[in-house]
Formats: structure tokens, sequence, C-alpha cells
């Protein structure tokens, strides 16, 4: 084929032309008296595969959180996932825009691998902001070949117990393993299974005998089995109130903490540093999935964005909706009152630090 | 290709064996063991295909696998001019790797089609063009607004302070 | 029971979801042909339209679009050796070779049929299945999962054609690197190298990429040749390959029956299911020579069980509320959404979605082959062009494609450190599929191994029956291929029927 100088240049004027939209389009923005987040697009960063609890819940409450922030933004979810969260966060720590429209969600998990200062995870939470956070609290339940009616059949199955967990250093089986000692029984961890639903489902098989999960698939999927009778839910976490006692969680309301379990089966309060170890995971668990901002962004728009998600958890419809998709009433702990509980945890000393590892 | 290749990539994979071995001593034991028992026997094996591939030369299998069986290269094709236009494709490939570093997959794709279908394989301006404007559309329709992607921002914007 | 499965049926062909169901499948057709797009993202575009839904319009769209990924996903594997999705990796054996044998067509025509098939066996299957779903689930523990895997492991004796030595070693060395990144029992860092991308391990979408893709294109583009290296006249058509899947059909039975079996177990993915269905047709087929050189029944084998796994996969899902891959969490996510409890109720209360579900799986399955025949007998035409004008684009798509997994630059290293080292492999005239294999099956044995022997304290679990079952069947298959492979060389070439010969 053979072409004119005339095809020749419509050619070239088609790719410049193609370009050019291309450059426009990114850097389209109008700027007026409206609301800074009218007409923009917020990036909330999750630093897991779509799918886990953290990426669901992301993708549930940013749906919701839009309506409340002046100026009704889009809110896009996007997984960066890699380090078990160091990627995401240092990202967010270092790299990501201070503009207030990159955000990042934390699981209860990334907060304990950055005290126990895994690989990669040099990030600094008191340097961002934390603008609120979801408050979970893991559930232990026992199998049906344990063979507990009551809580203190419990007693009887020391040496029997065989837990199953996703891998080493998850929240869950941190604290289910620091419960079992604190309990005085023992116990067997397997790890290894790539999700507390497939944990659950050897749990099921009779594989292993006791495993955990979270708030946010209690009602859903724990519960349900306990009604069929293939599994006795002993305890949950629990969550530090305002007053920084432990309380249960509010999706919750019928299940007792691990403190009331050892008052129940020993007659007084737990104390020691295994104590004060289960306690530091309950307090990142008050902390749950949380929603962070990178350093240095302006003020006003972090109000904007606390503002807003405590409009939405006030809002009976976004409870409402809760209760229908995460199984249960989800409350936020906002702005510096998060940043109490995750103080508290960091202050932690070191003989109960190590109890992590 | 050549003999000479086969008993390279051995080589490799003896040598790959090996530092999976060194580097897992250190390991706890539940974290060792699988290492160790896949890395010996590899070990193990490499060697046996050393002694026959050194000793034993006819037995040797030549080519491949079902799975894309291959007639080799220089059957048809002489290998001079094999090697040629092989280092030329691994550095095209190079070269939209390069590029997508310096300047992102959205200035690099649409840039590295435009000039390989230009300079490489001598088609038209109006061809090499229109599939240059394919490949940006495909960027911007499907990956930017349908999947909104992230793409990393090249080294070049960077230093130009975009 | 028989009502809600006409109910539903009414439901399904009312206007509306018949017109969900329709997008559902071009999307997901759309999705599936594109690499490194798929099912899981299909599932996240559409999932913020799903709270607006009623369940069973929810039910048609989702269904709808992942049941054709996996067929859609044949079109860049057989063309371009690029698998759309990881359950197109085993497609590529004899699909990509047809298609350089001129018979991308015909490959096309056989594929979509036994998808198809497949896929309306496995919607089958679960429907049969509802009422025993607890026991087929609950019957597969951890050590039956890593008998499975060592299953699968001995299929690198039929992948690596007559270098079964170089197999091995290429097949150990994919295990080993399948175990880069942490360690879930111990929490040790296993050859990162200070990167937090390899955390995760290496991804296999981008390592297979590297794997089959980039050789391919760097010889086709040596050669300087179409990527069908024949005269026009013999091409081969779409009808030609219905009729092969029609002419296999127990094949498609058989691998359809490995799919839903192998979908319904939580812990194996779709990789797995491709890869066990080829191995499977290797080593059940006669004579063995013609595959991996465009043998018709490779690409029939694979692509049966692919489609047909979705319904198996759907078991545990909806019966446990227990996803076995993450195409099914963000299913089960939308569950949650249109507030249906997976569990019994499925099958009491919710039953009409249940068929819904059913129904959706078969229609999805006939609309998607209605849909590809016609097009991709077009496509099939992109197999005469020059290579040098496909060339940049393929290239490009083998990047944008890889990257798309983590979106990290990690992921084009993975692409180019597995492409070169695949070269490498090529130009040796080393089996490459046991590299992939090996890369897929290694997690599932190094996890189910350790779990066993901890869950079971030592090595009891491997008197259970069902690992004793496993090894049997294992044992069997391979002196069966043996000794059927002793008889064949002295059995005349012709006497097979619908062998590849006549071709």
């Amino acid at each position: 084929m053979h072409f004119t100088v005339v095809q020749k240049r419509l050619a070239w004027a088609v790719v410049l032309g193609g370009l050019l939209v291309l450059t426009t389009l990114a850097g389209s923005a109008s700027a007026a008296d409206k609301p800074f987040y009218s007409g923009k697009t917020i990036r909330v960063i999750v630093p897991f595969s779509p799918g886990g609890g953290t990426d669901n819940y992301a993708r549930f409450a940013s749906r919701h959180w839009v309506k409340y922030i002046p100026g009704n933004p889009k809110i896009l979810v996007q997984n960066m996932p890699g380090g078990g969260g160091a990627l995401t966060f240092g990202y967010l720590y270092s790299k990501a825009s201070r503009d207030g429209l990159t955000l990042g969600v934390a699981s209860e998990g990334i907060p304990v691998r950055r005290l126990l200062r895994r690989p990669g995870h040099t990030y600094k939470f008191t340097e961002m902001s934390l603008i609120a956070s979801a408050p979970s609290s893991t559930t232990h339940f026992a199998g049906k070949s344990l063979d507990i009616k009551e809580l203190k059949d419990l007693k009887k199955t020391s040496g029997k117990i065989v837990a199953g967990d996703t891998q080493k250093g998850s929240t869950v089986a941190i604290v289910s393993g620091l419960i079992f000692e604190l309990l005085g029984l023992e116990y067997r961890q397997v790890y290894g299974y790539s999700s507390y639903g497939e944990a659950r489902l050897a749990l099921l098989k009779g594989e292993v005998n006791m495993t955990g999960g979270d708030a946010f698939n209690y009602a859903l999927v724990v519960k349900p089995l306990e009604e069929k009778g293939e599994v006795t839910i002993l305890f949950q976490s629990g969550l530090l109130d305002s007053k920084g006692n432990v309380a249960r969680h509010p999706a919750m309301p019928h299940l007792r903490t691990v403190r009331e379990g050892f008052v129940e089966l020993f007659g007084k309060e737990p104390s020691g540093t295994v104590w004060e170890a289960i306690k530091g995971i309950i307090a990142v668990n008050t902390l749950g999935k949380s929603v962070w901002a990178p350093p240095g962004v302006p003020e006003a728009r972090i109000r904007d964005l606390e503002d807003g998600f405590r409009k939405m958890v006030a809002d009976p419809a976004f409870q409402a909706d809760a209760v229908k998709v995460m199984g249960g009433k989800n409350d936020a702990v906002i702005g510096k009152d998060a940043q109490a509980a995750l103080k508290q945890f960091f202050g932690l000393p070191e003989d109960v630090v190590k109890l992590y590892r | 290709m050549k003999p000479s290749v086969g008993r390279g990539l051995n080589l490799f994979m003896a040598g790959l064996f090996v530092a999976a071995i060194l580097s897992a001593t250190e390991w706890p034991v539940h974290s060792r063991a699988f290492v160790m028992a896949i890395a010996f026997p590899g070990l193990l094996l490499t060697v046996v295909l050393f002694v026959r591939q050194r000793w034993w030369p006819g037995t040797e299998a030549t080519a491949a696998s079902p799975g894309l069986g291959d007639t080799p290269l220089d059957a048809d094709l002489p290998p001079a001019l094999a090697r040629r236009r092989m280092v030329n494709v691994f550095g095209w490939i190079f070269a939209l790797f390069g590029l997508i570093w310096l300047a992102g997959f959205e200035i690099a794709v649409p840039l590295f089609t435009f000039g390989y279908l230009r300079f490489q394989a001598r088609e038209s301006l109006v061809v090499s063009g229109l599939a240059a404007v394919v490949m940006v559309a495909l960027i911007v329709g499907v990956f930017n607004w349908i999947l909104h992607v992230l793409w990393p921002q090249g080294m070049l914007q960077g230093w130009l302070g975009l | 029971m028989l009502e809600s499965l006409l109910t539903a049926l009414g439901v399904i062909f009312s206007p509306y979801h018949l017109l969900l169901l329709f997008l559902g499948v071009l999307l997901g057709i759309l999705l599936g042909a594109v690499p490194g797009l798929g099912g899981i993202v299909g599932l996240t575009i559409v999932l913020p339209f799903v709270f607006e839904m009623s369940p069973s319009e929810a039910m048609v769209l989702l269904v709808g679009l992942v049941a054709v990924v996996t067929s859609s996903d044949s079109i860049p594997a057989v063309l371009f050796a690029v698998p759309g999705t990881a359950a197109a990796q085993a497609t590529i054996m004899d699909g990509h070779p047809m298609a350089k044998k001129g018979e991308a067509g015909r490959a096309f025509g056989a594929i979509y049929s036994a998808s198809m098939m497949g896929g309306v066996f496995g919607a089958l299957a679960l429907l049969l299945a509802i009422p025993i779903m607890r026991p087929l689930v609950l019957s597969v523990g951890s050590p039956e999962l890593f008998m499975l895997g060592i299953v699968g492991i001995s299929m690198v004796g039929v992948l690596s054609g007559r270098a079964p030595l170089q197999g091995l070693i290429a097949g150990m060395a994919g295990v080993l690197a399948s175990m880069v990144g942490m360690d879930p029992q111990t929490g040790v860092l296993r050859w990162t190298f200070g990167a937090l991308y390899l955390w995760e391990g290496l991804p296999l979408v981008p390592a297979v990429m590297g794997v089959f893709g980039i050789p391919e294109i760097v010889e086709m583009v040596i050669r300087r040749r179409s990527i069908a290296d024949v005269p026009r006249h013999a091409i081969k058509g779409i009808l030609v390959g219905i009729g092969d899947t029609f002419r296999h059909w127990f094949l498609v039975l058989r691998c359809s029956v490995l799919g839903t079996w192998i979908g319904l177990i939580p812990g194996l993915g779709s990789d797995v299911v491709d890869w066990f269905a080829y191995g499977h047709t290797v080593q059940s087929s006669r004579p063995r020579e013609s595959f991996g050189k465009g043998d018709v029944r490779g690409v029939i084998g694979p692509e049966s069980a692919a489609n047909a796994k979705l319904g198996g996969s759907l078991i545990p899902t909806i019966a446990f509320g227990i996803p076995g891959s993450l195409q099914m969490i963000i299913l089960l996510g939308a569950f949650m959404i249109l507030g249906l409890r997976p569990g019994p109720e499925m099958l009491t209360d919710n039953l009409d979605v249940t068929f819904t579900i059913v129904w959706s799986l078969v229609l999805a399955n006939v609309f998607g082959t209605l849909i590809l025949l016609p097009l991709t007998g077009q496509l099939a035409k992109l197999a005469l062009v020059r290579i040098q004008v496909l060339a940049p684009v393929i290239i490009s798509i083998l990047f944008l494609a890889s990257f798309l997994t983590t979106r990290d630059y990690g992921d084009l290293i993975v692409l180019i450190g597995f492409g070169l080292f695949a070269w490498v492999m090529k130009l040796a005239g080393w089996p490459r599929p046991p590299l992939v294999l090996g890369l897929v099956l290694g997690p599932i044995i190094g996890k189910y191994l350790f779990i066993s022997t901890h869950a079971y304290n030592g090595f009891g679990w491997l008197a259970r029956p069902g690992v004793i079952l496993l090894f049997l069947a294992m044992v069997a298959s391979v002196a069966f291929g043996l000794v059927r492979e002793r008889r064949g060389e002295t059995a005349p070439e012709g006497s097979v029927a619908g062998g590849p010969h006549e071709a």
C-alpha cells in the first residue's frame, strides 16, 4: 500500500490526538468554592487480595461513607497485597499523595507486625492520621469431638486441643495460644490453612477441634453452626470500652469475653503477663479495621472524613445494612479516641511483647 | 540447539539446588524439611543427567515433551540468523521493560507498539499509528476507566517533577 | 423439589433475567479473553450493582459472568500461547500447536463444545449433589489433599515426553520456586531477598505467561511467519472441532466428573483442575505421541473439566459457606449482601435461588458457546496474520496482563525472568510443563503434608482409606498407561478411532 503525504499527516494527527485526549483526561479537574471532596475520587487501598475480611469491610463501608463526606466524592477500593500490609503502609507513609485522596485500611494484624518489627514494617503510625476504625473481636470455638457442653468441660480437654490456624503470627493464632496459656491448657496449634474458612471446614471434618474467627463472620457463619450443634462457641476476646475495660463486641452481645470465661472457671480476675498480652491484642482488636491517611494531609480534610464516618455510624440505615451484610452492628472509634487504643498497644513492655513472637 | 545448552542448563539447575540447600540450613526444621526433601533428590538427578550427558550422549533425549513440541530452530534457519533475531526480539522485550520503568505504562506501551511496527516490522505509518492509538484506547478504556488501574509513575515523570 | 426447579426455570426465562444473564455472559467472555483479567475482576466490577438487585437477578448476572470466563480464556491460549486465565494453562499444550497447524478453528470448535458440555454437566452434578453435599465435601481431609498433590506430581511423567529426567528436574525446580515467600508454618521468609513483593510468593500468572508466552512469541518472531505455518487450504474449521468433541464424548464425561469433583474440594484451584484433566487425558489416551503436537483430545479434556469445576466449587460455597477459591469468596460476599445465608437453608428456604444458580449455569454455558462459536471463527484468522504485526501487541499484552496480577513491577520481573529461563529450556529441549506443574502443586503438597503430620500428630494418616484409595488409583493409572503404551507400540497406528493421525 502507498500513502500520500496527507494520509501520513492524518495518521500523525490521530496519534497525537490520542495522546492529547489522554493527557487532558488525566489532568481534568476544576476548582471552585465547592467542598474539597466535591467531584473528587478517594482511593482506599486494601493491603490484601480481594475477598478477605478487610477487603469486604472496606468495600462495604466505603459504599456508605461517601454519602456523609461533604461534596460526596467517589471512593475506589484498590488492593495492594504484599508483605502482610507492609507494602501498602510503606506506600501510604512515604509515597502516597498527601492531599487526602489516598487512604488505606489496616487489619488487626498490621499493628502487631509493626510492633514486632517484622521486615518491611518500618512506617510510623504515629505520623499518620487514623481517621476511624471499626472494632473487631476474635471468636474461639470448639468442634464436636472435644465434647464441651458447658464451659467447665474445657478443663478436661487439656492435651487434646488441636487448634487450626492460618499462620504463625495471625491475630487469632496469637490470641488463642495465649488464651490456652492463661487457662493452663495444653494445646497444639496447626498452621497452614489458607483462611479461617478453611480451618472451620477442617473443624467440621474433625481434623482439628478448635479454631477461631472474628466479629464480622460470627452471626453469618459461626452462629448457625452452633445452632446445628456442630460447634461450641467458647468466648470472644472482646474489646476495650471507653474506660479501658474489656467489654463484649456490639455484634456479639450474648457471647462471653475471655475475661468473663476466666472468672467463671476460676472465680477470680485474670492477671499476669499472659493476661497483659491478651489485653494488648484486645486493644488492637478494638482498633479492628482502621482507616488511615498519609502523614501531612490538611487537618480540615481529615475532619471532613472523620465527621463523615461519625455520621455514617450514627445513621440507622447504615446500621441496618451492617446487620444484613456484616452480620451485626458496626460501631466506630473516631480519630483521637482510636489513636489512644493504639498508643496503649505500642507502649507494651518487652516481656509482654515477646509472648507474641 | 546444541547439547552445550542442555549441559549449561543442567549445571545451572544443580547450582540452584545447591544454593537452595545452603540457604535453607539456617531455617527452623519445619521450613527446612520440605526444601531439603526436594532439593537433594533434585541435585542427585542433575548429577545423573550430567553423567548421562557426559558418557552416554546417545541416550540423551533431544527434543521435548508434550507441550509445544518444537522443531529445533536451526532445522530451517541458519544459526547465525536465528541468533541475531533472538537477540533482537529479546532486545525489544527489554526495551519495553525499560521504557515502562522510564515513562510508565501509558506512554511506554503505545510507543513500543508504534516503534516495533514502524521500525522492526516496517509497517506503514498509518498501520503503526492506528495500532498505537488502539493501545492507548485499550489502556484508557479498559484499564483506567473500568478497572481503575493505578499505574506506577515512570522515572522520567518523577525527574521532571510531573 | 421438582416444583422449585420449575419455578426457578420460569424465573430465569423472564426477559429481564435473560437480559441480565446475557450481559453477564458478554462481560465474562470479554474478561476471559483478555489475559490478566478474569472472573474475579468481573465480580468486583458488577458487585456494586448487586446491592440493588433481588437474589435471583443477582445470581443470573454473577453466575453468567463466571461461567463463561473459562471458555473464552482459551482464545489467547490457542492463538498466542498466553493463557486468558489460570484455568487455560493446559489448553496451551495442544491448542497452540493446533493453531500452528492451521487448526485454530477446529480447536475453538472442540473447546467451546467441550466447555458447554462440561459446564452443563457441572450444573447437573450440582443438582444431583444437593442431597449428599455434606459427606462429599467432608470426606476429603488434608491427607487426601496431600495425596491428590502427589497424584498430580506423578503426571510429570506424562508431561515430560521423551525427557523424563529433565522433566523431573524442572518439576523439582518448580516446587522449590513455589516455596518462595513467607512460610505460614514458621513465619520464615524463604528467598524473599528483602523484597516485600515476594512475601506472598511468586505469582502464578506472570510465571506461566513467562514460561509459555515468551518463548512462543520469541520463536515465532525468529521464524518470521504467521502463527499458522501452513497453506490456506489446510485450515480446519469449527465444525470439525465440534465433531471431535462428540466423538470423544467419553473423555468429556470423565474430565467433567474430574472437574466437578476437584471443584467441590476447597483447597484446589482451577489451575490444578486444568493440569489434572490434561494429565488424565494423556494418561488414558492412546497413541500418546501426538500430544503436544496439536492433538484435539488435549484441548477437549482440560476445557470440559475447567467449566465443570464451577458447578462443583459452588457446592461447598452454598452448603457450608466455605469458598474454595478467590472467585467463590467474592461470590460468597455477594450472597451476604443479598441476605442469603449459605448453609442448609439454601436447600430448604432458598431452594429456588439454588435452582436459579443451576439453571443460570446451564444457560450461561449454552449462551457462551453460541456467542463464541461464530465470533472465534473470525478470530481464528488472526493466526494467518504476519507475526511481526502481532508481535508488539502480544508482547504488550503479556506485560499488561502480568502487571495486573499484583500491580507491581515485580510481576514484570517474574514474567521476564521465567521467560528467559523457559527460553533456555526450550533451546535445550527440556520440557516446560513440569516446571509449571511444580509451581502449581508445590504449595499444595507442602501445605497439606505439614497440616496432616501436625493435625494427626505423626504419619498415621497415611493409613486413611481415602489416602490408600488415591495411592492405588495413581499406581493403577500409571501402570495402566505403561501397559497400554507397550501394547500401543505393536498395534497398528490407524486402528484408533478419532486419532489425530487422520489429520
